[in-house]
């Protein structure tokens, strides 16, 4: 077996024109899968983590039908409020959770006026469940009544400056109501809906100006490691139906299709990237079999069995192949180590697609060790395929006739 | 069909009638607060109605375009207005009954209701602190403080040693009001404001209400005067000017009941 690894190595160096090929073909394939595969699931993941991280925190509960209409007739009253307090602080696996309003409001400030989702936040809670505060861009986060942080881009639209005075304008369950905020904080998350659209005020604000007493929506944070499917569902079994407890993916249907869209239309692109493989390594092998069959008549004839003549050509494209991994592989965790480090900015196409799903402008790639086992067993597996049937042709010669091959 | 520029020119009909009309009794008592100015030019507010043809030309950067409309009004929240010019507009009309508001485009054939904030929001370019500012909202929202009076000049009276007084209103920190501060002139004669300066919170002058060509309404108890002509520039946006003009009147007329209702805004055959 030794014997017939040394060998195949020296062919492979004999001819290293018809070896670069099989090389090049199998690297090419190896490196498209892996950056394909690292792209795609990186910005999936980085348009989840996210929108979990900023903006809806792991699960949402609101009073069943809000999500339909997200009216203030939806809302939850000060009994269910307390109910779903009092379910989430005796489960363990919830690190915290934060009562929130939210409505639609017009913000004016002296230059001019925009229609902005308002957020009411719980100024302690809202922190522990989501990373808003940290995407600070300048001031700081609410501290108290009137206060109200801004996108920073839509801070700049509408010229407001920290400490300015803004005001919102919403059609309360009773009667429209005006509040006068002072703007003393900007963030900027890359979720172009929460930094262009959204106003974040207190919730004690926010009660004021919607008329409610209690909360829309209580979004709730997971230590880490819980599954929110599985915290989701037996929340909702300890909450009366007229609850409902919603994970990401319900929050966000767009978001939840376009993953699955996304898992779903790489395998065919896979399937055709091993093809391609397959057959630029079937017909290298094909090529060389054809070329060397004096060569292969002459070893026949000194006595090497066509099975192991079948297992040398095997072993000839295997370590092909395996070069070519390993350089397909390390270019392509290269190209992914540096788009998940730098990213790719997105922003040019923010304002249409990725805003509606709440996509972050920069996306990241991933680097997980397994897409290289992926691309190993595809590659590998295919180039053995291939290489079989021309392994075959070559066992079958007659040495006779294959040394009088010219 | 919708046009912000209508819902603007709607608005400022609104509230210029709530505003300006005066009580000839009014006086300003000597040596006033800021206070007794401003209750002086808002007390006077007339509960009334009105009927007229109002002249409303707009200048933007881009484009310009002039409306004559005729409007029935009572009080500060009943509307009634209806567009005769540019030609291609006419017969589309505006209602606003309380928070109520509907637009109305013979080519749709339907009055379509507007949210109400609509009001406010295509108002903000001119003056929408008006708004505020008679929303009954006043006393708790702003600091009144008198800057000082000084002789009329030729322009601002024609009453012989006259003399203009000059309010700033400041907001109060909580006060729903996107201004820095408000200044006021009232002259003392007959209480009418001459002139509002809106400045933002950056001490800049970015909005100017002129008022002027004043008329003199009503019998010797309830004489008031009313400004025909009002001249509103967004200091933001240069070549921005709105200029309104009474061109007809009449105050203190019986309107029939159906006046406020959808059936005037659509079909004007049995309204007034």
């Amino acid at each position: 077996m030794r014997l017939l690894l040394r060998l195949a190595w020296r062919n492979l160096g004999r001819s290293r024109r018809r070896t670069a090929l099989m090389v090049a073909v199998v690297a090419l394939s190896t490196w498209a899968i892996i950056v394909l595969w690292g792209v795609t699931e990186g910005f999936t993941r980085t348009a989840i983590d996210a929108q979990l991280r900023l903006d809806t925190g792991d699960l949402q509960i609101h009073r069943a039908g809000y999500l339909e209409e997200r009216g203030l007739s939806t809302a939850l009253n000060v009994d269910q409020l307390s109910v779903i307090r009092d379910q989430l602080a005796s489960m363990d696996v919830v690190q915290a959770a934060s009562a929130r309003i939210e409505l639609n409001g017009l913000l004016k400030s002296a230059y001019g006026s925009t229609g902005v989702a308002i957020r009411g936040v719980e100024l302690g809670n809202e922190a522990r469940v989501t990373a808003v505060a940290d995407a600070l861009t300048d001031g700081e986060f609410l501290m108290g009544d009137h206060e109200i942080v801004l996108g920073a881009r839509l801070a700049r639209d509408l010229d407001v400056r920290l400490g300015e005075r803004v005001v919102l304008e919403t059609q309360g369950t009773e009667r429209q109501e005006s509040r006068a905020f002072r703007l003393v904080g900007t963030i900027a998350t890359g979720l172009s809906d929460l930094d262009r659209r959204t106003a974040f005020v207190p919730l004690g604000d926010a009660r004021a100006l919607s008329g409610l007493s209690a909360a829309t929506t209580v979004a709730v944070s997971l230590k880490p490691g819980a599954s929110a499917e599985a915290v989701a569902a037996s929340l909702a079994d300890r909450l009366d139906g007229n609850l409902e407890v919603s994970t990401l993916f319900e929050l966000n249907p767009l978001l939840g299709n376009m993953v699955k869209i996304g898992t779903f239309e790489m395998m065919p692109t896979m399937i055709v990237l091993s093809l391609l493989a397959g057959f630029g390594v079937a017909n290298t092998v094909m090529f060389t079999v054809l070329e060397r069959t004096r060569e292969f008549g002459v070893l026949t004839a000194v006595g090497l069995k066509p099975r192991r003549l079948g297992q040398l050509i095997l072993a000839e494209s295997t370590l092909a192949s395996l070069l070519g991994f390993a350089i397909g592989g390390a270019a392509g965790y290269g190209v992914n180590a540096y788009l998940a480090r730098y990213g790719i900015d997105l922003s040019f196409y923010a304002e249409g697609f990725s805003g509606a799903i709440g996509m972050p402008h920069v996306l990241y790639a991933e680097t997980s060790g397994w897409y290289w086992l992926y691309g190993l067993s595809v590659v590998i597996l295919t180039a053995l395929v291939a290489a079989w049937y021309p392994a075959r042709r070559a066992m079958n010669l007659e040495p006779t006739e294959a040394m009088r091959h010219v | 069909m919708f046009n912000g520029y209508r819902a603007r020119a709607l608005t400022l009909i609104a509230i210029t009638l709530g505003f300006g009309l005066t009580l000839g009794q009014a006086q300003i008592p000597d040596d006033p607060t800021g206070q007794d100015v401003l209750d002086c030019a808002r007390d006077n507010l007339v509960e009334g109605t009105f009927h007229g043809t109002i002249r409303l030309e707009l200048t933007r950067p881009d484009f310009s375009k002039t409306f004559v409309m005729e409007a029935w009004t009572e009080g500060g929240d009943k509307a009634l207005i209806r567009i005769h010019q540019p030609a291609d507009e006419a017969g589309s009309g505006y209602l606003q009954n309380g928070d109520d508001l509907w637009f109305y485009d013979p080519e749709a054939g339907v009055p379509i209701s507007l949210p109400a904030s609509a009001l406010s929001e295509d108002f903000l370019g001119a003056d929408l602190s008006l708004q505020d500012f008679y929303a009954g909202t006043l006393d708790e929202s702003f600091n009144v403080e008198l800057l000082g009076a000084r002789p009329a000049n030729d322009e601002e009276s024609a009453v012989e040693g006259d003399r203009v007084y000059q309010v700033r209103l400041i907001p109060r920190p909580e006060a729903p009001v996107v201004y820095g501060k408000i200044e006021i002139r009232v002259r003392a004669s007959d209480c009418a404001t001459i002139r509002m300066d809106y400045y933002d919170q950056r001490e800049t002058l970015i909005r100017q209400a002129v008022f002027g060509d004043f008329a003199t309404v009503g019998d010797e108890d309830s004489r008031r005067v009313f400004p025909l002509r009002m001249v509103f520039d967004d200091l933001t946006q240069e070549g921005s000017r709105t200029v309104e003009t009474i061109e007809s009147y009449e105050f203190d007329i019986e309107l029939p009941e159906n006046t406020f209702t959808q059936d005037c805004l659509t079909n004007p055959d049995g309204c007034p």
